[in-house]
């Protein structure tokens, strides 16, 4: 009888994944506890508010706990560059004793041997450490940090004595887009995996500056095609599928986001604040009745049925409401770049057909 | 294997502890946990879930097979076997701090 162990991810995970979905009941909560950071990406897209002040430690801690009550048993540790606040391990030893798995987003920039011995007694669930090139020359060019490759990648090492798990992710840009097979070299070089995410985002004030970073077009028709499969894991992109989860995405569903102030999102690109975590009593309530976030449940749902219905290459659309929010002014409209990236995708899906049936069984 | 654990540990006496690194939530009445030691998830059926809650470092293994047994209407002796298997599989999943001092900690 009780013993039915199951060894995920797996089925069960991904099932576990999509009741969680949805009933809007996050397993993961983000946190920006800070806005600082050592690096200055070309791409980033934080905007603090010049001269609030953010939440002291003990504002974090006391408010964990509604994180833990909520249900979420991850908990993402992020900024700007979460280990420039000096009491850091603090706040990841209180998360830790309320029982979440944690997991660190940070640009690496600031492990040395102690830090890598902390984090081994912490044992996080993973250290995703972003990466942006695969010589110093482009690496140091995006963060604009002479000498950040080499910090970065020492930082990784150490990590990686301590047998911790690391994660290289790494923005697609059109200064790093001909590098891609050599950072995942370097990251299997260092016994790590490498992510590479093609999506760059305007600044969450609406600046869209960084978006003239993103890779160009004749970049991504080759990532999109077989070419590039050994990089993307994908022979031929795949279409949508929206029977398992009944909304465009997971916001207000899969993730609650905080930022370092204290305000409560639906995810971390959709910047609509739904409260402040120092303020609600009652988490659980808020998250699942606020009006805030009920709207944006409800757009989302729409999303698959209306925005995407309407484009042509609708069924390859990695869209996200909150970026057409900050960039078009409502979550609803296509933006141009995932209309690219769609119909790219498209015509690499169709080329990709049209081969096989033309292929002798 | 009735009532004991493997490795031979006594049931009377084991009060096995979860591993310190783990992270666990329940959903839907199903165990959700986390290993970072392993970089693995585990999903635990509805008497999984049960015994695991039941796992606080002061319980013995006959102790929760008792209660197994009441909750669920078994025999002790069924509860008593299930829950060593039980123990045994997590164990050998990492899912148990280490034994110290003659005891599972």
């Amino acid at each position: 009888m009780p013993t039915e162990l199951m060894p995920g991810p797996g089925n069960a995970y991904a099932e576990l994944v999509a009741r969680s979905w949805n009933k809007s009941l996050p397993m993961t909560a983000l946190w920006e506890i800070t806005y600082a950071c050592n690096h200055k990406c070309a791409f980033c897209y934080n905007c603090p508010e010049r001269g609030r002040r953010e939440l002291s430690k003990e504002q974090i801690i006391t408010s964990l706990s509604k994180i833990a009550d909520l249900g979420c048993v991850f908990l993402v540790l992020s900024g700007g560059e979460p280990l420039t606040r000096p009491d850091f391990f603090d706040i990841a030893w209180a998360s830790k004793r309320l029982g979440f798995a944690i997991r660190v987003y940070t640009n690496g920039y600031l492990i040395d041997e102690v830090v890598a011995r902390r984090f081994k007694e912490l044992m996080p669930f993973e250290i995703e450490i972003s990466f942006h090139g695969s010589n110093p020359e482009s690496m140091d060019k995006l963060t604009g940090v002479p000498g950040s490759f080499e910090r970065v990648i020492q930082g990784i090492k150490l990590l990686r004595k301590y047998d911790l798990k690391v994660n290289m992710k790494c923005p697609i840009t059109k200064w790093n887009q001909g590098e891609l097979r050599g950072i995942r070299d370097l990251a299997e070089s260092l016994g790590c995996h490498a992510e590479f995410d093609p999506v760059i985002t305007p600044r969450d004030d609406g600046d869209t500056s960084p978006l003239a970073l993103q890779a160009d077009r004749e970049f991504l028709n080759k990532l999109w095609s077989p070419e590039y499969a050994d990089v993307t894991h994908e022979e031929v992109p795949v279409p949508r599928n929206d029977t398992l989860v009944e909304a465009n995405c997971g916001t207000g569903r899969s993730t609650l986001a905080i930022d370092p102030y204290g305000n409560i999102y639906p995810c971390v690109q959709w910047r609509r604040s739904a409260g402040n975590i120092t303020e609600v009593e009652d988490l659980r309530a808020l998250w699942l009745h606020s009006p805030v976030l009920n709207e944006v449940r409800r757009i989302a749902m729409e999303i698959p049925k209306t925005t995407l219905k309407s484009c042509d290459s609708g069924e390859f659309c990695s869209f996200c409401p909150g970026v057409a929010e900050v960039q078009t002014g409502d979550p609803r409209n296509l933006y141009p770049q995932v209309r690219m990236n769609a119909e790219i995708k498209k015509q690499r899906h169709s080329e990709f057909l049209a081969i096989q049936s033309k292929t002798p069984a | 294997m009735m009532g004991t654990a493997s490795g031979g540990a006594n049931p009377q006496t084991e009060a096995p502890r979860k591993h310190p690194d783990s992270a666990s939530r329940v959903y839907d009445g199903e165990a959700f946990i986390v290993l970072p030691q392993s970089h693995q998830y585990k999903i635990l059926n509805q008497v999984g879930t049960r015994v695991w809650e039941l796992i606080d470092g002061t319980r013995t293994v006959d102790d929760m097979a008792n209660i197994i047994a009441s909750e669920y209407e078994v025999s002790i002796e069924t509860a008593h076997k299930d829950v060593s298997d039980f123990i045994s599989d997590l164990k050998e999943n990492g899912m148990l701090a280490n034994s110290d001092n003659g005891k599972v900690a």
